[in-house]
């Protein structure tokens, strides 16, 4: 089957475990959100696909291959591509080299024609190529991280908690603005904690709780009304 | 005056070893977040190999150099797969420490085994060591010249490679965030290699050109890989050219202690130098304490 999918996923740190059983599918193309509250487990499953951490138990296939414990750099050359949580920039390079870095291992050419794209679509980082990534604001930063993975062309994306440390407003800029960066046929995952923007951009969605998944429905049930959404992430009847 | 500069040139040079071997400390706890207790004995493999090249297999002084050269890149990449690569999956740094201590035990022995405890001199072409250029007052050790310039020639290699080669750029994105660095799709273990074959090099360079400073021992590394700690501690162990800084001027502060007080309060001085900037500034001379992650 074409997309990801997830089956009877189990992860731990240690002895701990902390995902217990989650099925997740993504079919090709398709948006999809993971949410939940803090500490659910989310950024867990994220780690897992992308290979920073190895399953316990269970498979992740993506396009009909297993890459469940694939090391990272192996999953990027697949095109799975994670933007992590916190954006991650390298605070003492500058803009250009944290870009550079995404093309790793890949040939010059691509990275130019790539740094072009990015340099069109967020001018701020063209003004500021040449200064150390640290010192750019929350918002430039989410930029630049959203740019590595525009460089590294995902045919898988995986964005961990875009909203984490950022003003709302630019955070739904940020939403409004990923149709518009990355092609319609990568496939998506999406975690995210603020279900009311995650919703406008996905089609479906998942709750995990504690490393379980609690829920799974279209986004159109609860898009008028995403609080109906808290007794699924708090497990209390709000 | 000219007796200050005298001073002053000869802590220098004492001081390129320590920033060398300072150098090759840091690149390795930077990158890969090890230590390497281990480089001032490999250091001192790869003097004894140029020398034996040199001057029991008759080989000219350039291609032993090579040679040593070669087979301290090619021995630390052996040596890195061997022993360090099996313990970074278990992800602890005290493991990993304590084997790069066996490594040098070992190493140690082996070169004890093969060269013995006696000291040999390390012959250059035309015993150019011995030559003494004055001008004026001031005097010049041809061969501390050499040394000078194979420093300098060194670190501008070194600086080139971090700061223009993709192996530099991976080298340097491990050091701020690696799992950053791995989500970019940089292989871990391919910078970690390189980064102590390169480091080993540095080392081996230093252990070539301080031969005939020093002396070819069984251990002869030993007390310059302790200031090249000494060094990168100054320098807080994380900033490259802080590890250089730090040697140089580790290098000065031990020449003019030895011209004001008594020599063996020079000894002690590196182990007082680490009391006092680890009671301090614990993130050294030369680092600015890390600020707060902006959000």
């Amino acid at each position: 089957m074409s997309g990801l999918s997830i089956n009877n996923l189990k992860v731990g740190y240690g002895r701990n475990e902390v995902i217990h059983g989650v099925d997740i599918k993504v079919g090709a193309g398709e948006k999809v959100a993971l949410l939940g509250a803090n500490g659910a487990g989310k950024s867990t499953v994220l780690k897992t696909i992308s290979g920073l951490l190895t399953p316990t138990e269970g498979s992740i296939t993506f396009n009909g291959e297993e890459i469940g414990g694939s090391n990272p750099a192996a999953l990027v050359e697949m095109g799975v591509i994670q933007v992590p949580e916190g954006r991650r920039v390298f605070p003492g390079l500058n803009v250009e080299d944290n870009l550079k870095v995404a093309n790793y291992g890949k040939s010059p050419d691509l990275f130019e024609e790539g740094l072009e794209a990015v340099y069109n679509k967020f001018p701020i980082l063209k003004e500021r190529r040449k200064q150390a990534a640290g010192l750019l604001s929350g918002g430039q930063q989410q930029m630049l991280s959203l740019s590595r993975a525009i460089i590294a062309k995902p045919r898988l994306l995986l964005i961990d908690e875009m909203s984490l440390g950022l003003a709302p407003l630019l955070v739904k800029e940020f939403y409004e603005q990923l149709g518009d960066l990355f092609s319609e046929d990568v496939t998506l995952l999406l975690v995210e904690q603020n279900a009311g923007l995650a919703l406008k951009y996905c089609s479906r969605f998942y709750v995990l709780r504690n490393g379980e998944l609690v829920l799974q429905s279209d986004s159109s049930d609860y898009i008028d009304d995403p609080t109906a959404l808290q007794s699924a992430y708090l497990g209390v009847d709000a | 005056m000219v007796d200050y500069i005298q001073i002053a040139w000869q802590g220098l040079v004492s001081g390129f070893a320590y920033a060398l071997i300072g150098l090759a400390l840091v690149m390795v706890y930077k990158t890969a977040r090890i230590l390497n207790f281990a480089a001032g004995t490999m250091a001192g493999i790869s003097g004894f190999l140029a020398h034996w090249w040199a001057a029991e297999q008759d080989m000219p002084f350039g291609v032993a150099i090579l040679f040593a050269m070669i087979m301290t890149g090619a021995g630390t990449y052996v040596v890195e797969r061997l022993t360090v690569r099996p313990l970074v999956k278990l992800g602890d740094f005290l493991p990993i420490v304590i084997m790069t201590l066996g490594v040098e035990e070992f190493l140690a022995n082996v070169s004890l085994l093969w060269w013995g405890g006696t000291a040999r001199r390390y012959r250059v072409p035309g015993d150019i060591d011995r030559i003494n250029w004055l001008i004026g007052d001031f005097r010049l050790n041809a061969w501390h010249l050499v040394v000078a310039i194979t420093t300098f020639v060194t670190l501008s290699i070194v600086g080139y490679i971090i700061n223009q080669t993709e192996l530099g750029l991976g080298m340097k994105a491990f050091a701020e965030d690696q799992d950053a660095a791995k989500l970019m799709g940089i292989k871990e273990s391919t910078v970690s290699i390189w980064t102590w074959v390169l480091s080993a090099l540095v080392g081996g360079v230093t252990g070539i050109v301080f031969a005939p400073v020093l002396f070819l021992q069984q251990d002869y590394m030993n007390i310059i890989f302790i200031k090249g700690f000494v060094a990168a501690i100054l320098g807080g162990f994380l900033s490259l050219s802080g590890g250089v800084a730090g040697g140089l001027l580790l290098g000065e502060l031990e020449a003019f202690t030895i011209k004001w007080a008594p020599r063996e309060f020079a000894a002690a001085l590196p182990v007082v130098i680490v009391f006092i900037v680890l009671l301090i500034r614990p993130h050294g001379l030369f680092t600015r304490e890390k600020g707060h992650e902006r959000v």
